[in-house]
């Protein structure tokens, strides 16, 4: 028997009412999470052996909202690279095959392996084909349309929920980076793999989804955009994913000249005074190394993702990455029925007296006056009265006699 | 637990599941009365003090019941989140209502040579009144944690695995008492509860819940299961 019968009332038929709204949530991450390196987690998953210390390298970086060694950080998105395998930056490094399949790179180049089976993962689970590889725009067949080198950014489900809402993505980002001496001749001859750009950022968007959106094996996906010349497609956003595939060579100047310390299999320092397991890319007065492929094919991906998310993204305390996320809840609604005859009395141990009397009666005016009480909770309950859920009113409300009321609970999921 | 913002008159207003409605959702037998499956609602009013109906006057009274009580965030332990219900009586011109008188009064006290107390527990009415028929209790539910004390099943009491609270290290055992028919047509039903202490109170509890590692101070509560009527008694269990 469920404690105290005549405190319930059943829900007939119609009381009972299932909806589904959408809830958008606006996220927002400041460039100083995506930089700095306490709220950057790398996992050292990556490991060579052989010549000197070795390198050791994540397969993909994840951005929190703080300090990951803090319980309370989430994670926010992963970042990773990818190289598409028929392309001229693979083609560059004059890979060989052996006779399992296997491609081989030589010496100078790190870790490819891995970043062309990076893409070809996204590649799969996004365009159902390892092998494809992805254009922006989206339909085009032209050859430099085709995401060769690709920035990875997926979006932890904690942050893009049910979907990224169409036409709100959009990112900031210096596409040109710090000038070096082969560039400039003026420019300082220190490195520009650490250095954050000073030129202007420009806006990445997804502007134009709503209108152009393909339904693709990943879910729905859009061209992304620069800014500030819409018919620049720079990248795909697919938003049931929440993974954002950029083309480096379009939002990056990939020609330019790159200079700077890169983790590589050597046993010797390079120069005496950095320690040995690096290299230096771009020395020389006389250097050709490039973004683009040298650097792409050279360094680690945690070089890669370091630099991008450290002088690309920039780190200061302004919005670095915005989008809207979409949550679908479906809600139970009931119509909690209160006629007037009901609940009119209460168990509340300040409603009577020492005697039993019912304080909020008059005394010598029982005849006229009937009891009323203030309810602030309304319990929902199963068939044997356990308490399922519980909703609270912002202020108590008068129920009498003369009163019917009706309640509507909303329980979502 | 924080208030509610009170400045809105929105009158639809969101559930959330209790521990108890997540644990029969997680078990998926939707279909079953004993099941996640919501077939009835209550009303409370646990932060309500109607004293100060007697204090101010019906009108005065209820307009400060109304913008002066802050109401608290839900509760998601099913057992805390609706103490006081409200009650549907036939009939509407009850001045009084049944309270619950125990037997002995006080702080029920447990050490080494007292490891039980019977309590005699009557539904009562003033001055002779009768309990409203439809209140008349038939069963007691008895509150207790159940690390320290039980009741004995000779009076009939069951256990119900319903309230079990494990989180608390002390858990919150909910029995169910059955009562005499003893003076029923004045609706004043008694049961007999024996509370036993229980042997398997170890140091750890001792140093954890009492004070000075020698005296566990408590409370358990009996609620008339028709009534509503509901009494606490502080209970002291010294080693």
């Amino acid at each position: 028997m469920a404690l105290i019968p005549g405190s319930f009332k059943d829900l007939a038929d119609g009381d009972t009412r299932i909806s589904k709204s959408t809830l958008n949530q606006l996220v927002d991450v400041i460039q100083e999470d995506i930089s700095g390196s306490f709220t950057r987690r790398t996992y050292q998953v990556f490991v060579t052996g052989g010549i000197g210390p070795g390198v050791t390298s994540s397969l993909f970086q994840t951005v929190y909202d703080q300090d990951f060694t803090l319980q309370t950080a989430n994670p926010i998105f992963d970042m990773t690279v990818g190289l598409f395998s028929g392309s001229d930056t693979v083609a560059s490094t004059s890979p060989t095959i052996d006779s399992a399949g296997k491609l081989l790179f030589p010496s100078t180049s790190l870790m490819m392996r891995e970043k062309i089976d990076i893409y070809k993962q996204f590649a799969k689970n996004l365009l159902g084909d390892a092998e494809a590889s992805f254009t922006s725009p989206f339909d085009s067949t032209s050859a430099v349309d085709r995401i060769d080198e690709a920035l990875f950014i997926s979006f932890k489900r904690l942050f893009s929920r049910d979907r990224i809402k169409k036409e709100t993505f959009a990112f900031r980002f210096y596409s040109t980076g710090a000038i070096s001496f082969i560039d400039d001749p003026g420019a300082d001859k220190g490195t520009t793999l650490d250095v954050t750009s000073e030129d202007t950022p420009k806006i990445f968007t997804d502007i134009g989804a709503s209108t152009s959106t393909r339904r693709t094996f990943g879910g729905d996906a859009a061209n992304i955009v620069d800014a500030s010349n819409i018919n620049k497609k720079v990248g795909l956003v697919f938003y049931e994913h929440g993974t954002v595939v950029l083309d480096l060579k379009k939002i990056m100047k990939g020609n330019q000249h790159v200079s700077g310390v890169i983790d590589a299999m050597n046993g010797v320092s390079p120069d005496g005074i950095l320690p040995s397991g690096t290299m230096v890319i771009g020395s020389g007065p006389a250097s050709e190394e490039t973004y683009i492929p040298n650097f792409l094919t050279s360094g680690s991906i945690d070089d890669i993702v370091d630099h991008l998310a450290t002088c690309r993204f920039s780190s200061g305390t302004l919005t670095a990455m915005t989008f809207q996320n979409s949550t679908q809840i479906n809600s139970t609604l009931f119509f909690c029925r209160v006629s007037a005859d009901e609940f009119n009395f209460s168990t509340n141990p300040t409603y009577t007296d020492e005697n039993g009397r019912i304080r909020v009666i008059d005394v010598g005016q029982e005849s006229t006056q009937r009891s009323f009480t203030f309810p602030t909770t309304i319990g929902l309950h199963n068939g044997q009265g356990d308490l399922l859920a519980v909703a609270k009113l912002s202020r108590p409300i008068e129920k009498n006699d003369e009163r019917d009321i009706t309640f509507r609970v909303r329980l979502d999921f | 637990m924080g208030f509610l913002d009170h400045s809105t008159n929105n009158i639809i207003v969101d559930a959330v599941l209790t521990d108890r409605g997540r644990e029969l959702l997680a078990a998926q037998n939707g279909n079953d009365k004993t099941g996640f499956k919501i077939e009835k609602f209550s009303l409370s009013d646990d932060e309500v003090d109607y004293t100060i109906i007697q204090k101010y006057g019906r009108t005065v009274g209820k307009e400060k019941i109304i913008k002066n009580t802050p109401v608290f965030e839900a509760q998601t332990k099913a057992y805390l989140a609706q103490k006081y219900r409200m009650v549907t009586l036939n009939d509407p011109l009850v001045t009084h209502l049944p309270s619950l008188s125990v037997s002995p009064s006080g702080t029920l006290s447990f050490n080494s040579t007292t490891t039980q107390v019977t309590l005699f527990v009557k539904t009562v009415m003033s001055e002779g009144r009768t309990v409203p028929v439809e209140i008349i209790d038939n069963e007691f539910y008895v509150i207790l944690p159940s690390k320290l004390l039980a009741i004995s099943t000779r009076q009939g009491a069951r256990q119900t695995a319903l309230d079990i609270d494990e989180s608390t290290s002390l858990l919150t055992g909910t029995y169910v008492v059955t009562t005499s028919s003893n003076n029923k047509g004045q609706g004043t039903t008694l049961a007999e509860i024996v509370l036993t202490k229980l042997s398997s109170i170890d140091d750890t509890l001792f140093t954890v819940y009492g004070s000075g590692g020698t005296t566990i101070k408590t409370i358990i509560s009996i609620i008339g299961a028709d009534s509503g009527a509901r009494t606490d008694i502080p209970i002291s269990i010294t080693r």
